[in-house]
């Protein structure tokens, strides 16, 4: 065969500063996609909520959606490492690429416009990293699309890539759609929320407003505080609303809190028709939906730091014993 | 004479275990027998200012609503019903008592007796946002109290509220803060900006209550304070911030206390600040 009509001929070669810059672009890339997946697969369910209020569960439902996009994160971000830049795997990866540009830009139209604000957590990084509408699109611009481009300089050579790489890629798909699928019910909350022991009440907040748990909650920096994160509808709340009253007639240890995003009048309502006599305490959702994968959910505060966390309702008999608030 | 001493002995042992100790015992334990005379969960009830009774048939007769947290209910009494009233919220029943099964506490509340003997009247049903009740003997409305709104001094605030009045009774203000603030020449302005419907702002008003009356001891009758409090109330949304006060400062959000000092603005303290208002006063005035 003529030396000229090889796939990758000296003449035709891509240069070694090319090469360099695709590779790079491939690590850069394929970082994000993996950062950006193990974010996603933390909580799916949350990530799923996203695709429903985006509107993407057109022909699957948003958790198959979210499951489904989680593992292409993952296979495409470990195929970019291991090197294989075939023109099918770097035209899925541009398309997923622009897909989120897209997601992101419709957010950033909708807050400077002052319409629908779209989830704060749109674009990549789900909960972990709260990102006003302006800051995803900005860095998801000058992040994804130079590492896009870098890619494109310089796609794996015309024959077949390893069958390892590949084989690799495609098994980590597969382990990552069957971890998104069990995540929601392994104990991940504390790695999953910006809701931890350690973390300061102060530093939750909102990442577009700066509004803070603690505006809702003032009490909470001074004395011991239990908190319990509830949806007012939940039957597994309401079955606890005589235990929460007991709790907090009794008066004998932390402070109880019980936080929603229900509106003030559906807590007076809640208040009359399931009899709670307890503080609820109605807050904005973009503050307390970082701090859950699933309700309710409680933690302990001590002057304004958080010591414990529980999936589910608080250790109710023995904070009784504790110190009160 | 041995016999005597021994017989006297006798009758002692005896007098003392048929009289003394019994009588001991009784004397010794006057709070367990008064606290099994109260019922296990109709009790703590308080007074409360964020409902009101808005009986069918206007009458000037008043009725204080209570309500306990322990037994999730709320109780009617006084002139304006002819028998108190226990109103439970989750199994929705109204059930009637006699007065004297009221026993009061320490507090202002009062206790049910345990062997209170209850009359079911029937059920109420929502309506809305209310409560409504009718039944033998009773008719009218559970209803959220009304916005407090404009401008109001601290005593008006603690009789609307009785919550804030207990919250400011519990209350202890660091006392070297609350020293730090004293005079009565009347210098200082706060102006605290907040709703009876807002429920952050409800954790925080007794707080700022209990340090203006701090701030007030000492002071004659006729002299202010060093910081002279004063309260605006704000309507619920959507009249919130077009308020012509609320308007007027830019306010967004509640509680906002603005601390002037020689009439000029010197701070705006949110609910984090007026948690520890005695704090803030201090930190606000000396970082000046």
């Amino acid at each position: 065969m003529p030396l000229a009509d090889l796939p990758y001929a000296p003449s035709r070669r891509p240069g070694r500063w090319r090469r360099g810059l695709a590779i790079v672009g491939a690590v850069v890339l394929g970082g994000i996609f993996l950062l950006a997946a193990w974010s996603k697969l933390l909580d799916p369910v949350a990530f799923a909520d996203v695709i429903r209020d985006e509107g993407l569960d057109i022909v699957l439902s948003a958790t198959t959606v979210a499951q489904l996009a989680i593992g292409l994160e993952v296979g495409l971000g470990l195929a970019l490492l291991l090197g294989v830049r075939t023109r099918t795997v770097l035209a899925i990866t541009t398309a997923l690429v622009a897909f989120f540009l897209f997601l992101t830009g419709r957010a950033f139209v909708y807050d400077q416009m002052g319409w629908k604000r779209a989830s704060a957590s749109c674009g990549c990084f789900g909960h972990l990293l709260e990102r006003s509408p302006t800051e995803a699109f900005v860095q998801d611009l000058l992040l994804l699309v130079p590492a896009l481009v870098a890619t494109w300089l310089a796609p794996s050579p015309g024959a077949p890539a390893p069958m390892r790489r590949i084989l690799g890629a495609l098994v980590a798909t597969a382990g990552a759609v069957v971890f998104a699928v069990a995540a929601p019910n392994l104990p991940l909350d504390d790695l999953a929320t910006r809701l931890w022991p350690g973390q300061k009440v102060s530093e939750i907040c909102t990442a577009a407003e700066q509004k803070c748990l603690r505006d809702a909650l003032p009490l909470l920096a001074e004395g011991r505080h239990v908190v319990v994160l509830a949806d007012l509808d939940d039957p597994k709340f309401l079955a606890a609303v005589p235990e929460l009253n007991l709790y907090a007639a009794n008066a004998k240890g932390p402070r109880l809190w019980v936080v929603t995003t229900a509106s003030a009048d559906a807590v007076a309502m809640f208040g009359f028709t399931a009899g709670a006599g307890f503080t609820i305490q109605p807050t904005e959702k973009a503050i307390v939906r970082p701090l859950y994968r699933r309700l309710p959910r409680s933690f302990h505060v001590v002057d304004g730091v958080v010591t414990a966390t529980w999936d589910g309702l608080p250790p109710l008999r023995s904070l009784s014993a504790s110190p009160p608030g | 004479m041995r016999s005597v001493v021994r017989r006297l002995a006798r009758h002692a042992v005896v007098l003392a275990l048929t009289v003394v100790a019994p009588a001991a015992l009784v004397a010794g334990t006057p709070a367990h027998a008064d606290a099994a005379a109260r019922h296990e969960t109709l009790r703590e009830f308080q007074p409360t200012g964020k409902y009101e009774w808005q009986p069918a048939e206007k009458t000037d007769k008043t009725t204080v609503l209570y309500f306990s947290v322990r037994a999730a209910a709320y109780v009617l009494r006084g002139a304006g019903v002819t028998t108190p009233i226990l109103v439970r919220t989750g199994t929705r029943v109204v059930e009637s008592f006699p007065e004297e099964a009221a026993l009061p506490r320490d507090d202002g509340g009062f206790d049910l007796k345990a062997d209170v003997k209850l009359t079911e009247l029937g059920k109420f049903e929502l309506d809305g946002m209310s409560i409504k009740i009718d039944v033998t003997g009773l008719k009218g409305r559970l209803v959220a109290a009304s916005a407090v709104l404009g401008w109001h001094k601290g005593e008006d605030l603690l009789t609307h509220r009785p919550e804030y009045a207990r919250d400011a009774k519990a209350y202890e203000p660091i006392a070297a803060d609350v020293e730090a603030l004293r005079g009565c020449k009347g210098e200082i302005r706060l102006f605290v900006y907040f709703g009876t419907w807002c429920a952050t702002c409800t954790t925080v008003m007794g707080r700022i209550l209990r340090v203006e009356e701090e701030l007030a001891k000492g002071c004659k009758p006729d002299e202010k304070p060093h910081v002279v409090i004063d309260y605006y109330g704000l309507p619920t949304a959507p009249n919130t911030w077009t308020d012509p006060e609320a308007a007027k400062y830019a306010l967004d959000v509640l509680p906002t206390a603005l601390l002037y000092v020689d009439s000029t603005l010197c701070r705006r303290l949110f609910a984090v600040d007026l948690a520890r208002p005695e704090a803030a006063l201090r930190g606000a005035l000396s970082g000046r």
